[in-house]
């Protein structure tokens, strides 16, 4: 068995892709923490094309392949998403983590997820015969599953350019190198006193993401003021499903999920909370 | 064979791609100054630069380092800044089992080198990756915060 491929470019790694199969070593973070593996490793540190950040036409377009503590410094990367970033395990995991890594792991504590759910992110898949681009939603199918082809590779991140108001929480064990016991994002745009628009998701408290289209479109068109908070709770209390694992309990997540969801309806679905 | 820069010289290794650096610091080439607390990136012990960049080298494979340049604790402690920090920690009894002190005198100078003059809260996010059992932190955040002003000029 060939132990590792080294392509320096994207049209050699998906070549390779297509006909060999291997592990896409991205940061490897989270691979070196398994201890023995049954396929060789297809490095994509050498391919620039996965390192690039691209502002065009009013999307941000995110190479898969770069580091959290690359995006951190970089101005073009939403105050949101770099809020959730920041809360990531330490600065020396930031260094070698990437973002494409965090999305094909496919956790439900995956700390970038519900950020990209909200803001509505594409993904980029490519292969040697060609592209596609898709919602993450319909990528992430399952606990550590995605709709990713062996053949295929994540090569893109698409999120809308500009910043929203926004309120992030991750609630862990410890502020530094904890995995989410849970996760809230709700961005929000208010017009005047009345929700433009408002998506919120939740981590870790579900297989993937959960994000409810439904309820947000209930509060959308409202006066943020005239908004039903008890009745929107009843509405997400039925739908947070968590369960109980080694790192917290569902009677524990679903409070606190509502408890969070019942102070950003209460206190920051305001104006000029832009952080 | 991989080949890179360990401490500023060229060095090969014959150790299969998947291999954590860090067994092959210690087992190869004997720099044991990087230790193994934990195996998967929480403690820092291990901690070392890849071109200039704290990293984990427990969760670091060697096909990831093909062509990059490693800064090991041994490297590191030919330079001045290390003495500064190593006066530093000294002085605030930052070192009692020693078993993190490598990792976080590596975590020290990641932060020192961009930002020379940081706030408490800085140290504290900066050395967030690396656990200490004895100390508390709170001698290691003085010594940081010595170092700071004892090596003013040189970050």
């Amino acid at each position: 068995m060939v132990e590792a491929y080294f392509p320096e470019n994207l049209p050699e790694a998906l070549r390779i892709l297509g006909d060999e199969d291997v592990i896409p070593y991205a940061g490897g973070t989270d691979i070196m923490v398994g201890k023995s593996f049954k396929k060789p490793f297809l490095y994509l540190d050498k391919i620039s094309e996965l390192k690039k950040v691209e502002n065009l036409e009013g999307k941000i377009r995110i190479g898969a392949c770069s580091t959290y503590a690359a995006l951190l410094r970089d101005e073009r990367i939403p105050k949101v998403l770099k809020e959730s970033i920041r809360q990531i395990a330490s600065p020396s995991i930031r260094n070698l983590g990437t973002i494409g890594g965090n999305i094909c792991n496919a956790s439900p504590a995956g700390d970038t997820l519900p950020i990209l759910y909200a803001l509505n992110a594409y993904l980029r898949l490519e292969s040697e015969n060609g592209f596609r681009e898709i919602p993450i939603r319909e990528f992430i199918t399952g606990v550590k599953k995605t709709a990713r082809e062996t053949s295929w590779l994540l090569t893109e991140i698409i999120i809308p350019s500009g910043e929203y108001e926004y309120s992030y929480q991750k609630v862990g064990a410890r502020r530094a190198q904890a995995i989410a016991k849970l996760s809230f994002v709700g961005i929000h745009e208010l017009t005047a006193g009345i929700v433009s628009d408002i998506r919120i998701a939740f981590g870790a408290v579900g297989t993937t993401v959960l994000r409810d289209q439904k309820a947000e479109k209930e509060l959308i068109g409202k006066k943020a003021s005239d908004i039903d908070i008890p009745a929107t709770i009843q509405y997400y209390e039925k739908i947070i499903r968590p369960i109980d694992d080694q790192r917290s309990e569902a009677v524990y997540r679903k409070t606190v999920c509502l408890n969070i969801l019942r102070e950003y309806l209460e206190n920051e679905l305001t104006e000029g909370n832009r952080q | 064979m991989i080949e890179f820069e360990l401490n500023g010289k060229k060095v090969k290794s014959e150790r299969p791609a998947s291999h954590r650096l860090l067994d092959v610091l210690r087992e190869e080439f004997r720099l044991t100054g990087v230790k193994c607390g934990c195996g998967e990136g929480e403690c820092g012990a291990c901690s070392v630069f890849m071109n200039g960049e704290l990293v984990n080298s427990c969760i670091l494979s060697m096909g990831r380092i093909r062509g990059q340049s490693i800064i090991t604790i041994e490297g590191f402690r030919e330079t001045k800044r290390f003495a500064v920090l190593q006066d530093a920690y000294d002085k605030t009894g930052a070192v009692q089992c020693g078993f993190c002190t490598p990792g976080m005198i590596m975590a020290s100078e990641a932060l020192l080198s961009r930002v020379p003059d940081p706030q408490e809260e800085e140290i504290r996010d900066a050395l967030s990756g690396n656990l200490c059992r004895c100390t508390g932190y709170n001698m290691i955040v003085d010594a940081v915060l010595l170092a700071a002003k004892e090596g003013k000029g040189i970050w």
